[in-house]
């Protein structure tokens, strides 16, 4: 590929490198081998030692439970499996930890070991370098160390990546195995997926040949030929299709009717507004139940206080909801025509706020303003819930009351207006 | 093994010449190409995650009574969508770990794609031709929003459905059409039973496969038009300077996978996000102060706070108030952004393709007004939360709305004056660093780009 390669870079080919180059690569060759194997021995070695020793508590653990069979089963039910788990557990991440300190053992060791052979290969280097040191200059001016290092260090720094890699791995697996907690598992899966991570950086950063590449941008537009050559082509079509005027006409009213199709499937979906949206909700007569569909009467409240009513039959409707208050008489500032809405100081008023109907469920007894938890509007219940202040324009809707003989509320008509938050065509 | 397979193919499909070019690509190495990279590795691993959430999850608001292993809840009515949302939570092994890794990673997806757009925007990489993909850019950060805004608000505890009741207002809103939109995608007044199969057929069905799509595009057009590069040695308009996808661009981009993959593992298993259990189940009647929307509507949140309640007819119907800031001003946000490209040309009155960024102290304009609308959607984020600040610094809602109001104008202007001022001092230092040749910064640029 090199022969072809279109772009500006040089890669020698194998044949093309110096012959002390390859002296170096097939030491480094080695090195690499002697590396992973010891890397590998060590890592084997600690981890089957853990193992062991795992194994070996687990089974000490177990025959101590044996000897005690459950006799209460309902009451270890409730019991056993929480201290198991904690048991699998904390067994767990001692794995982890042994796991963890074996991988560091094993980079140590490797490390030791590398530098050995490394050491034993510069000098080799060096002795060779006092012969032709300008070559050896050169050919270290990619990366400004030597490549031996360069092979030794990101060679270890890979394996530390793998090894964490692994360890984690079969941290996640043994806990997930053993039903443990979210956190290990997450822990786990980080470590498992950044040593995964960190070792293709690694590799890419340490161990490929880093060589800024220059290629050739090719302009964005076409040329004028490519483009004058593609447009013939297009037009001896559309000449085609103009010249069948019917056919094309048909084909677009063809296609208009798939269009509708699809439109008019969207019936189904429900998709015209329905009255439900103009709906004023209460009917003239129909009595306030609380939450616990009890009637509500005149003497359910004390001045100052409140309570959430339905109308009878919607109880824990998210439209109907209402807001019943009790308010000193000679407080109340109706409007003239909503004199007679709020006898004995009683007011009611949609619970859902004007704004963006959130559920308006707090009142501020000293101010006699209901608000809003969303977007803390306010608006005044003496003055038909007009709003004082945050981003609602519009007023509560009110529902007319009236008491019975017998002392029970009634709703005298439907809402002021259709609750909920406006629409377009509200009236 | 792989070289006899590759010929199997190969004398099938005549590859090598594609393969051999597509090795030889070459990408820009600076960390800041990464963002966007970032930003596809979290979709990727939202698809994972989610597959796994989607065989759990029930779309339905059917009523059911709770009998898990989550007591606090024991025997409370909810909807089944919760139920299952629990059931995930509590029952399923490493189903918390899954739902906190796909929570986390849309937020850590449209973190990443708005940086991305940042750094887009701060070093002029949208110029020609180069408009359509920042329209595609554009388009994905739109439909990540919407599609986290459906994800969250599925999963039926209390805060979500405040959410939905939100959103079902602002859409409500619009003027004309807006009861038609509220029917089609709500399904009626919410809350109503269609509701939450719609949103979950959109959540991942018709938003995911569209944001896929386009992120196709999106890798085709740039693999056409190439990366841009940063002003340097080598950088013109004519060549492209980094290293090459085979063999240490792919090493390094698939090392970036893990290490993201890794970053939300860690999150979703270490920090709690969401813990819908705390929330209870959606009661139409239950009130919930200090509830926001998730950060990336905090602004809108913001907006509807602060604005006004101005209530007004046109012809005598009603343009409700919400209409303003939660659906008008974030549509012109994002209209702005998909024309800022051109309105860029007109500004700069510069026609040509550019292949070499611009370093933002270059374009103290666009990097004075980038800042100003940044420092504007910051304010606007922390008036989404203004009842919760003004509860922790124990002062009075209404008053810090007042300020905000201020502020809101107040503190954008100063970001944009202060970075324009910052930019024009650096352009200067720059000018003098060149051997006192004193020649102007259009000139340098001209100079760079033409070596
Ligand atoms: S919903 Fe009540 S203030 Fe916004």
């Amino acid at each position: 590929m090199s022969e072809e390669n279109p772009n500006q870079e040089k890669r020698p080919t194998a044949d093309e490198r110096r012959p002390a180059d390859r002296t170096v690569e097939r030491d480094l060759r080695v090195a690499r081998a002697e590396s992973w194997l010891l890397f590998g021995g060590v890592l084997l070695w600690k981890a089957v030692g853990s193992l062991v020793k795992g194994i070996g508590r687990t089974a000490r653990k177990e025959s101590m439970q044996t000897p005690h069979p459950p006799v209460e089963s309902d009451f270890r039910k409730s019991e056993e499996p929480r201290s198991l788990e904690q048991e699998a557990e904390s067994q767990a991440g001692r794995l982890l930890v042994h796991g963890a300190e074996a991988s560091f053992r094993a980079a140590q060791v490797s490390v030791a070991a590398l530098d050995a052979v490394i050491e034993k290969h510069e000098q080799r280097e060096q002795g060779r370098r006092a012969g032709e040191s300008e070559r050896a200059e050169d050919r270290n001016l990619d990366q400004g160390i030597s490549p031996l290092r360069q092979e030794r260090v990101g060679t270890v720094l890979v394996a530390c990546a793998i090894a964490v890699m692994a360890a984690a791995g079969f941290g996640f697996l043994f806990i997930y195995w053993t039903g443990g907690s979210n956190m290990l598992l997450g822990g786990n899966l980080a470590l498992f997926l950044a040593g995964a991570g960190a070792a293709l950086v690694l590799w890419s950063h340490w161990l490929t040949a880093h060589k800024e590449a220059v290629a050739p941008r090719e302009p964005a537009a076409s040329s004028p030929r490519e483009s004058a050559a593609a447009a013939v082509v297009f037009r001896s079509g559309v000449e085609d299709v103009q010249r069948r005027r019917l056919l094309t006409g048909m084909g677009v009213l063809g296609t208009g009717f798939i269009a509708a199709f699809v439109v008019s499937l969207m019936k189904s979906m429900g998709f015209a507004p329905d009255t439900t949206l103009y709906s004023r909700v209460w009917q003239r007569g129909q009595r306030l139940m609380s939450l616990d569909n009890t009637p509500v009467s005149i003497n359910s409240l004390r001045p100052g206080s409140m309570m959430l009513v339905f109308p009878e039959g919607s109880i824990g409707s998210e439209k109907a909801q209402t807001v019943l208050l009790r308010v000193r008489e000679d407080l109340l500032r109706l409007p003239a025509e909503r004199k007679n809405w709020a006898p004995e100081g009683y007011l009611a008023y949609s619970r859902v706020c004007t704004h963006a109907g959130c559920a308006v469920g707090m009142y501020e007894t000293t101010t006699h303003l209901l608000m809003c938890p969303c977007h803390q509007s306010t608006f005044d219940v003496l003055n038909g819930a007009q709003p004082t202040g945050g981003p609602a324009a519009r007023p509560l809707p009110q529902l007319p009351l009236y008491a019975d003989s017998q002392g029970i509320l009634h709703a005298g008509d439907g809402f002021s207006a259709p609750p909920g938050p406006g629409f377009w065509g509200m009236p | 093994m792989i070289e006899s397979t590759a010929r199997f193919v190969d004398s099938r499909l005549r590859l090598s010449k594609f393969v051999r070019r597509a090795m030889n690509h070459v990408f820009p190495d600076h960390w800041s190409f990464m963002l966007g990279e970032v930003a596809l590795y979290s979709f990727v691993i939202l698809i994972i995650t989610g597959v796994y959430l989607a065989m759990f999850f029930k779309d339905t608001t059917t009523p059911v009574i709770y009998h898990g292993s989550y007591t606090p809840l024991d025997g409370v009515k909810m909807a089944a969508a919760y139920r299952s949302v629990l059931h995930i939570s509590f029952d399923v092994p490493a189903g918390l770990l899954i739902r906190q890794m796909h929570h986390w990673a849309a937020d850590i997806f449209l973190a990443a794609i708005i940086v991305h757009q940042a750094r887009i925007f701060f070093t002029a990489a949208y110029r020609k031709p180069r408009e359509l993909n920042w329209i595609v850019g554009v388009t994905l950060l739109i439909l990540a929003i919407a599609n986290g805004y459906f994800g969250y608000s599925m999963c039926g505890d209390l805060l979500s459905g405040a959410g939905m009741r939100i959103g079902y207002a602002i859409l409500l809103s619009v003027p004309v059409i807006g009861p038609w939109l509220t029917f089609i995608f709500f399904g009626g007044t919410v809350p109503v039973a269609a509701t939450l199969p719609r949103f979950f057929a959109l959540h991942i069905f018709v938003v995911p496969a569209l944001i896929a799509a386009l992120i196709g595009v999106h890798l085709l057009i740039i693999w056409r038009q190439l990366h841009t590069n940063f002003p340097g040695p080598q950088r013109t308009e004519k060549l492209i300077v980094g290293s090459r996808l085979w063999p240490s661009y792919t090493l390094k981009s698939l090392g970036l996978f893990f290490l993201v993959f890794a970053l939300i593992a860690f999150l979703g298993g270490l920090v709690q996000i969401d813990p819908v259990w705390l929330y209870g189940p959606y009661n139409p009647v239950a009130i919930l102060p200090g509830a926001q929307p998730d950060w990336y509507l905090g602004w809108v949140e913001g907006a509807m706070r602060l604005f006004p309640g101005v209530n007004f007819r046109i012809g005598g119907y009603l343009v409700p108030e919400v209409f303003w800031p939660g659906f008008f001003f974030p549509a012109m946000m994002f209209v702005l952004l998909y024309v800022w490209p051109f309105i860029e040309k007109l500004i700069s009155l510069d026609f040509r393709p550019h292949n070499v960024l611009r370093w933002p102290y270059q374009q103290p304009f666009c990097t004075a007004l980038g800042c100003a609308t940044l420092a504007f959607l910051v304010v606007l984020e922390f008036a989404g939360a203004d009842d919760v600040v003004a509860l922790a610094g124990h002062a009075h809602v209404g008053a810090l709305r007042d300020l905000l109001r201020i502020l809101v104008f107040v503190v954008p202007a100063a970001t944009g004056a202060i970075s324009y001022l910052i930019c024009l001092w650096w352009r200067r230092r720059r000018a003098s660093d060149n051997a006192g040749l004193n020649i102007g910064n259009e000139a340098m640029e001209e100079l760079t780009q033409s070596q």
